[in-house]
């Protein structure tokens, strides 16, 4: 018998099944790809009932703000579009990421590196349990705690700073704004990002950051250089997780937000709204043709939102290969 | 019936050139270095890991064979395995781990269980039989794993270094149930040792892997 | 010639990264400046309360860390400010959960009284006192609707996830993604999906329309927690299997899930504590109800929807229920996570 050292590729190997296994293999495969009958149904659905507003306001459907139902009786007599409310969307995430990801680096930072050993399970724990908190709960605190505040707030934030066009408003009452929407949203997302960021930190490679310290660098030097740089993609893809998230975001904006049709990019003002708000406010008292169109949204919505999530798992786990 | 096995196995870095064949009743002890390839053996043998080159053939059937394109999965072959680390099913009892086999080859559960009973005896575990798989001390378990192979009466049945993980006090006890299973077997067993003890009491003869 | 001074003293070993009493006093001072200057910021501006007061504080941490580091060289200063930020931060993250918990409690215990969990809204309006009526309403329907969500997401989810790990089959890696683009469907859409082909061809809302909406809220989240679970499983057991003579699909349901069947538990809880406080979808499809209801194809009443409804009437006792309803949920949120932690602890140490 001889031992030869010589790299050694794995046959490839057939396996014929027998008919048990055949039949459970097919049938958990078809179980598995339940998930994609049911994307393609909800495109295809939403699609199929939203095309007559298509077909009938084209692309202005998407541009146009103005949400008047006219005549129930003649369709043609009515005007749709969900510009205002697209704007609105991409307000309220883009306070929302611009406020968490700053707190969520902190964050994740002082769990990952300054915290004392026993309260890291505590908060990893801790963050876990109020990502889980539901959005209908987040949103009756944001009606009735944050809201006070935040009128308070703008009040001085109009009062030092309207000669910024964001922070100007034609009347000074301040209540159900897209910066309390923002607000409450951003931390709503703040324990996802949160989470991914500290996911990519704790795998920083060590021996950099120990090198670091022996060459006499402090451990902000160590963070600076080795940390931040290696989890710059895996923060973005947390922040697109939860702009995913802050876009589809249906009863914390709608509690906080005030439902108007007019793209208004002062965030002190009472008057915005997101496509999702807009699908639950006016679903109850919709007419047939009106229902169409928040089918429409619906599927631009669903749409949007899956480009986003798209680009956040690609982002994120491209950043994890690199580990 | 006899098995023979031609050819090169490897998995990973090293290949090994082996060339031998078995006849039933023979007990053949392999011995070699650790890391010459005596449970990659086994497990080209039972169809875990397919041979580089050559073949395993098995009453005169292929079993697995690189030239002409032939394989038998592992649960279609006749062989059974006494892992070197027993790879007993931890949320199962003693006697439902002994009976797997058997229930696998569509044995009703009265009878896998009555003839699971029986091996059980033979090892000497039977008092063992309702107790779970994952609190069993060394030696039981060492027991149980004998008794599940040969549950299924198989053609070959491949033993991975029985003895390596028991005390030296209980080992001759242990010793002494596979001498007993061993003779009683009909078949071609293939024992896998790195202690020469075991190799001198229980094998008829002897083939060395990776010397020359 | 030189002369060797012998001490008796030897200084004691100590890790250089240990905080010294030095480092005690000198975070202790850090502290207290800058909760004065906190107060002090809250009596000169209009920033009031404890918030003002934690902006004064924020605020001067760094600045004070700076200054009393700064004559070490700006690396040490750097460290010192970045510590006193990223610390401040972090601890203004924990002021709303805080918050958040204090007010659910505070305000949601107000609603309750005796029969609070065992009486429904059917005789009592949501202004009246808040002495009448109950969530038991609520309770029921969200039972009923997470149950049903759960026998048919549960089984799919693993049955994905054996997919993905088990058969290893061509489409793996597809699932897998359409699992995770599931995932990110916003909860309304999935609502609207629900109610444009059930609620519309079955002319009504209902609480099995609700159930399956939360179905695809479900379905991801279980799938890629059975997907880690059984991915841990070693190989071991799965080929000793199959040596045995088993084919894969005993291999699979008598070892493989039995072996991680707790683990699977914890993928279930997972799942339930993420559908139970869905509000949006249940709008669109099982709406909501006043009162007890078992019928599957009524509308039924919700914690979600009860807690959302009694807010819009803006009435100050049907505002107090909302929050009751709030504490019952939050309980309900917690004592999942309570469940699914404590299995997997378990499951690790075994």
């Amino acid at each position: 018998m001889q031992t030869t050292d010589s790299p050694v590729a794995p046959r490839e190997v057939h396996t014929y099944y027998t008919k048990v296994d055949r039949v459970f293999r097919g049938f958990v495969a078809a179980a598995a790809l339940f998930s994609l009958v049911v994307l393609l149904l909800i495109a295809a659905f939403l699609l199929y009932r939203g095309f007559e507003i298509f077909a009938d306001f084209g692309f202005g459907f998407i541009t146009s703000s103005k949400w008047d139902i006219g005549n129930p009786e003649d369709t043609s007599t009515a005007v749709l579009g969900i510009g205002a409310m697209l704007v609105g969307s991409v307000i309220t995430a883009f306070i929302a990421i611009i406020v968490s990801v700053p707190f969520a680096m902190a964050s994740a930072l002082f769990i990952e590196f300054y915290a004392p050993r026993f309260l890291r399970t505590i908060l990893t724990a801790v963050l876990d349990l109020v990502a889980a908190i539901p959005s209908v709960i987040y949103g009756i605190w944001g009606y009735v705690v944050l809201l006070p505040l935040v009128e308070d707030w703008s009040g001085t934030l109009y009062k030092y700073l309207s000669w910024i066009p964001i922070f100007d408003v034609q009347t000074p009452i301040f209540g159900r704004s897209p910066l309390l929407a923002g607000l409450l949203l951003a931390i709503m997302i703040l324990p996802i990002v949160t989470s991914v960021a500290r996911e990519v930190y704790g795998q920083a490679p060590r021996d950099l950051i120990d090198a670091s310290y022996a060459l006499g660098g402090t451990k902000w030097a160590g963070i600076r250089t080795v940390v931040l740089p290696f989890g710059k993609s895996g923060l973005v893809g947390g922040a697109m997780l939860g702009l995913g998230r802050a876009m589809g975001e249906t009863v914390a904006v709608y509690l906080t937000l005030n439902l108007v049709f007019k793209t208004n990019f002062q965030i002190l003002a009472s008057a915005g709204g997101n496509v999702a708000s807009l699908i639950a406010n006016k679903f109850g008292e919709a007419t047939a043709y009106e229902l169409k169109a928040l089918m429409a949204a619906g599927l631009v919505l669903f749409l949007v939102t899956l480009l986003v999530n798209f680009l956040a798992t690609v982002i994120v786990n491209r950043s994890r290969k690199i580990v | 019936m006899t098995l023979s096995i031609v050819g090169d196995i490897g998995k990973g870095t090293h290949s090994l050139s082996v060339d031998f064949s078995i006849e039933p009743g023979e007990v053949v002890g392999i011995v070699g270095r650790n890391g010459a390839g005596k449970t990659t053996l086994i497990e080209t043998i039972a169809g875990i890991v397919p041979m580089v080159t050559g073949s395993v053939a098995w009453n005169g059937t292929d079993w697995d064979n690189a030239v002409r394109k032939m394989w038998v999965s592992p649960e279609e072959r006749r062989c059974a395995v006494v892992f070197q680390d027993l790879r007993l099913f931890p949320h199962m009892t003693a006697i439902q781990n002994v009976a797997f086999g058997l229930r696998a080859r569509g044995v009703s559960k009265v009878e896998a269980r009555h003839l699971a009973m029986q091996k059980l005896r033979v090892v000497g575990a039977e008092h063992l039989a309702d107790r779970r798989a994952s609190v069993l001390s060394g030696g039981e378990a060492q027991r149980v794993a004998l008794a599940r192979a040969i549950a299924t009466d198989p053609a070959v049945l491949l033993l991975d270094e029985p003895l390596s993980a028991i005390d030296a006090a209980s080992k001759e006890s242990l010793r002494e149930v596979v001498a007993t299973v061993l003779q009683q077997f009909t078949g071609i067993a293939l024992l896998v040792s790195h202690d020469p003890t075991d190799v001198a009491t229980l094998a008829s003869r002897t083939i060395t892997l990776g010397a020359r | 010639m030189t002369t060797y001074e012998t001490s008796t003293v030897v200084p004691a070993p100590r890790r250089p990264w240990d905080h010294t009493r030095s480092t005690a006093i000198r975070v202790a001072v850090l502290v207290f400046l800058s909760g004065i200057f906190g107060l002090v910021i809250n009596a000169i501006t209009g920033l009031s309360g404890f918030l003002g007061w934690y902006l004064g504080l924020a605020f001067a941490m760094p600045v004070i860390a700076f200054v009393g580091s700064v004559r070490h060289g700006w690396n040490l200063a750097s460290d010192r400010i970045a510590t006193a930020l990223i610390t401040v931060a972090f601890a203004a993250v924990t002021i709303p959960w805080v918050s958040i918990f204090v007010t659910v409690y505070q305000k949601g215990s107000k609603a309750f009284h005796a029969k609070y969990l065992t009486d429904d809204m059917r005789i009592t309006p949501s202004s009246d006192l808040i002495q009448y009526g109950g969530v038991a309403h609520a309770i029921i329907g969200t039972l009923i609707m997470v149950l049903i969500a759960s026998l048919i997401a549960v089984p799919l989810g693993i049955l994905a996830a054996v997919y993905i790990v088990e058969i290893k089959g061509r489409f793996a890696k597809l699932v897998r993604f359409l699992t995770q683009a599931m995932s990110g469907v916003p909860s309304i859409v999935a609502g609207l999906f629900i109610y444009a082909t059930v609620v519309v061809f079955f002319g009504g809302f209902s609480a099995w329309a609700g159930a399956l909406s939360l179905v695809i809220l479900m379905l991801p989240t279980v799938a890629r927690t059975s997907e880690e679970i059984l991915k841990i499983v070693p190989d071991d057991l799965r080929t000793a299997s199959y040596a045995l003579g088993a084919t894969q699909a005993r291999t699979t349901f008598r070892v493989v899930l039995p072996t991680v069947a707790s683990g699977l538990v914890t993928a279930a809880v997972l799942g339930i504590a993420r559908v139970v406080g869905e509000t949006a979808p249940l709008i669109l499809t099982a709406s909501y109800f006043v009162a007890k209801s078992t019928s599957l194809t009524e509308p039924i009443a919700s914690l979600p929807i009860y807690i959302f409804s009694s807010l819009g009437l803006g009435d100050d006792n049907a505002t107090t229920r909302a929050w009751g309803g709030s504490l019952v949920l939050l309980g309900v949120v917690f004592i999942l996570f309570a469940i699914a932690r404590t299995i997997s602890t378990r499951l690790s140490r075994k």
